[in-house]
């Protein structure tokens, strides 16, 4: 031990000054005759004694806190500490720690950790170290520290891998930007991987960790592999009074480096096995089995294509979904032409929804006469084609529907009268018809404005592609939107073409042109089909449903208005969802494949989710290959002198840090002599 | 009545440096205070008749036989059997401590003329020994002319002495006396306890009326020191430095047993024992007296 302020320790001597004190005071102590010392005498004698004890006790501690505070100044530290610096440069490290789907691979994820616990013990004392665990993106984070205990903790804590892919870069960019703040110029990273070949794919070649970064890769891969996997099934999503038998196609692939032969490939559907086929495939090979069966229940049906594999079970199941629909009800009231006419809208229309027995939706054309409260209960949608008389109890019953979450698609043309269509769906109407404008020999309109956040308009861009554009109108009806009446569609005039409005728990749609080719040429192009089905589906809240999702891919849910879903993953789980704005809902933690079950909203429903294809290829790239993909060798490693005295400073300090215990054993020993001195002399 | 009871208050006794003076303040003032006096006077036993002579308080003259026989006769009377009482004052060295306005040999010098003036007061035979380690004064009981101020003149030149030893001069009193009385022993009583409570029984067992006034200062009934000290014995001159505050506890313990086996063991003798702060009037000791005096003559 040495000091840096021995000049301090003259203050030892200052140990004498409560000795004089004690000393003086004993001197001067009160001299009182009094009667008899009888009663004094007798008092116990180890009330003397203590007495006494404590007289010494205060006089030590009096002495020990003028020593400690000498020492104290002083300023001692240990040389040694100093001297463990001699011969190495200190380093600031990070640790990349793959936890891709593809290191569940048998071992290797063991073997990952070790290799990280390696590089931490390898580290001297000084040295600081940061684990960043990554997959598609980084994880966890433990950010730069000199601890290694804290380290190691962290590594021998970590989960398991999960089951997204690969993708190194935004990992490696965390990591130099770490380095970038790091306390030492002395600079390594460690990417502790597989280093999947596809991995690679996503990289972006020009990318290089800053200069004078050293990069020390730690592959943890097997170099040969056995892993089956289905790649992709072929399945109908959605069928609608289906009766027929429908072929399943599963594609299996060995994207290991073994050939197997007589793999199991098995069809599951609602957990029983209905077919099981075999294949023999060899390094880099394909099979294609093909299952026959039937969808006869409606609902939801949960299927699965299977491989026996057991090295890397996460990728031996396809999972997929069958919805088996009933028919969207859709009740059609016609108000001008022949039901059976060959141009009118209700021909237009019940063309734009399909065949009957193959559609999905399911139409029922009635006149105004014939419309029951009975007759609009049945059906999802009713329609209004053109229709300008009702009876007050027709309109009672519509209303009544529609309050009770029905829905309403309202298309006047020229058989309507603004002033009886205003009276009879005052309130349910979106607006409030103005005047006929109908000019054949003008100038077309075309729709200009369209409302890109509403579900309708959505789904029409992302599913069909729709150019809103080419239809051109003669004839329309100018509107006046009421409270709550929200526009989706304008024409180039400004003039409203489709409106929407929330009446209780259902809507109401108003179209202000026709549905057929009486002023418009809409059902001659290609945005007439999928706008009458996109615009049911939305009144109908039916969803389009897909085969199965990949792991981490965003899910879009519909909500009904004041409802909640409730989602539960494949390991249990649940998710409570509303939705904050529209109807629809994104659930994303959709890591684990298998099936989630949907609840809430008046059903139930599930949807499948695979891990990603390429997590499965295992083959490797080789070692030599990978610092030429990260390292930047534009420059060489900058001098490490001052990263030689930086933590020589810092270790000199940790080594004099022990005066701060110093001080506060002082105060502790001052408030003993405090106590202790009031007890004796108070 | 607290304007006369300020009258036994030990303050204003110690400004009055005639002892007769002190003494016959006291005994007034502690009269004057009394309610009710416990006393109405004491009677007188009729002897014989004696012929008149010119001089003679005619108050006494027996009228009714000077009716019958035209001659004066005086009644002739004889007091009835006086108290004889001694008061032993201790003047050891340890009885010149004090922390008030007296000592306890001041206090007990006045206890003592204030006792011997109301005894001749009520015709009582006192008698006066005062001792240290031995005996040093011996008056006998009487009661006579003069005898008082002989009483008070060997109190007001009493000087402290030395060491006590109380065992000795209670043996030799009990040994001489040859009639029944009363005995007062004021003291501090620091000696040895046994040898002192033996002296007393013996006193006792003669058939002797006792009183003892345990006279003890303020200071060391509550030991109020709170600095260190050094502490130095009247008697033996030793000396003890100690944290009083420390001590103090154990202190008044012992003081406490000290003062419990002189109290039980004058109960269990027939003894009447009496601790007398000096910082407290003398009423309560007068008082004692006053009530063994009634109940025993």
């Amino acid at each position: 031990m040495s000091f840096l302020s021995p000049w301090f320790l003259l203050g030892l001597l200052g140990v004498v000054i409560p000795l004089a004190i004690h000393l003086s005071r004993r001197e001067q102590a009160e001299k009182i005759v009094f009667g008899t010392l009888r009663f004094l005498q007798k008092t116990p004698q180890k009330v003397t004694f203590f007495q006494r004890i404590q007289q010494w006790l205060l006089l030590l501690i009096r002495a020990s806190l003028i020593a400690l505070l000498a020492l104290a100044f002083g300023r001692p530290f240990l040389l040694g500490a100093a001297s463990e610096l001699a011969g190495f440069t200190p380093q600031s490290v990070v640790v990349l720690l793959d936890t891709s789907m593809s290191m569940g691979y048998g071992e290797v994820f063991e073997r990952a950790k070790k290799a990280a616990l390696a590089v931490i013990e390898a580290l001297h004392p000084g040295d600081e170290a940061a684990i960043v665990t990554f997959a598609d993106s980084p994880g966890q984070v433990k950010a730069l520290t000199t601890d290694v205990a804290e380290l190691m903790a962290f590594v021998r804590h970590l989960a398991s891998p999960g089951f997204q892919s690969t993708r190194y870069l935004p990992a490696l960019t965390l990591a130099d930007q770490m380095l970038h703040a790091a306390r030492y110029r002395n600079q390594t990273v460690y990417l502790i991987s597989d280093y999947q070949r596809r991995a690679f794919g996503h990289h972006d070649t020009a990318w290089r960790l800053r200069p004078g970064v050293r990069f020390k890769a730690i592959r943890v891969g097997d170099d040969h592999t056995t892993n089956l996997t289905v790649t992709e099934v072929k399945s109908p999503t959605q069928l609608v009074r289906d009766q027929d038998e429908h072929v399943i196609l599963g594609r299996v692939r060995n994207l290991g480096s073994r050939a197997l032969s007589r793999a199991q490939v098995a069809l599951i559907i609602d957990g029983e096995t209905v077919d099981t086929k075999t294949v023999d495939l060899t390094h880099r090979t394909e099979a294609v089995a093909a299952f026959r069966t039937l969808f006869r229940k409606q609902g939801v049906h949960r299927g699965a294509v299977t491989v026996a594999d057991d090295a890397f079970p996460p990728d031996n199941a396809f999972h997929f979904t069958v919805h088996v629909w009933r028919p969207i009800g859709i009740l059609g009231v016609t108000g001008g032409g022949e039901m059976d006419g060959s141009q009118d809208e209700t021909t237009w229309f019940a063309s734009a929804l399909g065949k009957p027995g193959s559609s999905r939706f399911q139409l029922k054309v009635v006149r105004p006469d014939q419309l029951t409260a009975e007759t609009v209960g049945q059906y999802n949608v009713t329609v209004f084609l053109n229709v300008g008389h009702l009876s007050e109890a027709q309109l009672g019953a519509i209303r009544s529907h529609v309050e009770r979450g029905g829905s309403l698609l309202l298309a006047p043309a020229d058989g309507v009268e603004a002033q009886t269509f205003n009276r009879l769906f005052h309130g349910l109407a979106p607006a409030v018809l103005g005047e006929q404008h109908v000019d054949r020999q003008g100038e077309a309109l075309v729709i200009a404005q369209v409302n890109q956040r509403h579900p309708i308009i959505k789904a029409l861009r992302i599913n069909e592609n729709i150019d809103f554009g080419t239809a051109r109108f003669h004839g329309f009806w100018s509107t006046t939107p009421i409270t709550g009446g929200e526009v989706i569609m304008r024409f180039n005039n400004g003039q409203a073409a489709l409106l929407e409005l929330a009446v209780g728990k259902g809507r109401v749609l108003l179209f202000t042109s026709s549905l057929d080719t009486t002023w418009n040429d809409v059902p001659l192009q290609a945005l007439y089909v999928p706008l009458m089905h996109e615009t049911l589906r939305y009144l109908a809240l039916h969803e389009d449903k897909k085969r199965a999702y990949s792991s981490g891919e965003a899910v879009r849910l519909m909500v009904p208005s004041g409802n909640v879903l409730r989602v539960s993953g494949p390991h249990g789980g649940e998710t409570v969802m509303t939705a904050t704005a529209g109807n629809e809902v994104f659930y994303k933690h959709t890591q684990a494949p298998g099936f989630y079950a949907i609840r809430g909203g008046n059903r139930g429903d599930f949807f499948a989710v695979n891990v990603a294809a390429e997590e499965s290829d295992l083959s490797s790239i080789v070692s030599s290959d990978i610092d030429d993909r990260f390292v930047n060798r534009d420059s060489p490693p900058t001098p490490e002198r001052d990263d030689r005295v930086l933590i020589h400073n810092t270790r000199l300090e940790q080594a004099q840090q022990f005066w701060w215990w110093i001080i506060l054993f002082v105060f502790l020993l001052a408030l003993a002599e405090t106590h202790l001195a009031n007890r004796t002399y108070r | 009545m607290t304007q006369d009871i300020r009258f036994l208050d030990p303050k204003v006794l110690a400004s009055i440096s005639n002892l007769e003076l002190r003494a016959r303040t006291a005994v007034e003032g502690f009269l004057t205070g009394l309610h009710k006096s416990p006393y109405h006077g004491f009677s007188v036993e009729f002897t014989e008749y004696r012929h008149y002579h010119p001089g003679d308080d005619i108050r006494h003259v027996d009228w009714k036989v000077f009716a019958r026989s035209g001659r004066y006769y005086l009644k002739q009377y004889e007091d009835e059997t006086n108290v004889r009482c001694h008061i032993m004052l201790d003047c050891s060295a340890s009885m010149g401590y004090g922390s008030e306005a007296m000592t306890k040999l001041e206090y007990g010098r006045t206890l003592a003329s204030a006792l011997a003036y109301f005894m001749m007061g009520q015709r009582d035979a006192v008698g006066l020994i005062t001792f240290d380690d031995k005996m040093r004064d011996y008056l006998p009981a009487r009661y006579r002319q003069g005898h008082l101020m002989q009483i008070l003149r060997v109190l007001a030149n009493l000087t402290l002495g030395v060491g006590t030893n109380l065992a000795r001069p209670i043996s030799d009193l009990a040994f001489s006396l040859r009639r029944k009385g009363m005995t007062i022993v004021i003291s501090d009583l620091l000696d040895d306890e046994a040898a002192i409570v033996k002296g007393l029984q013996a006193l006792r067992f003669k058939g002797n009326d006792v009183i003892v006034f345990h006279t003890l200062d303020q200071a060391e009934l509550t030991f109020p020191f709170e600095r260190m000290s050094e502490f130095e014995d009247a008697e033996n001159h030793q000396t003890l430095v100690v944290a009083p505050q420390a001590i103090r506890q154990d202190y008044l313990r012992e003081l406490e047993r000290f003062c419990s086996f002189y109290r039980q063991q004058c109960r269990v003798s027939g003894i009447d024992y009496c601790l007398l702060n000096t910082a407290k009037p003398l009423d309560i000791a007068l008082s004692t007296y006053l009530s063994k005096r009634a109940k025993s003559y």
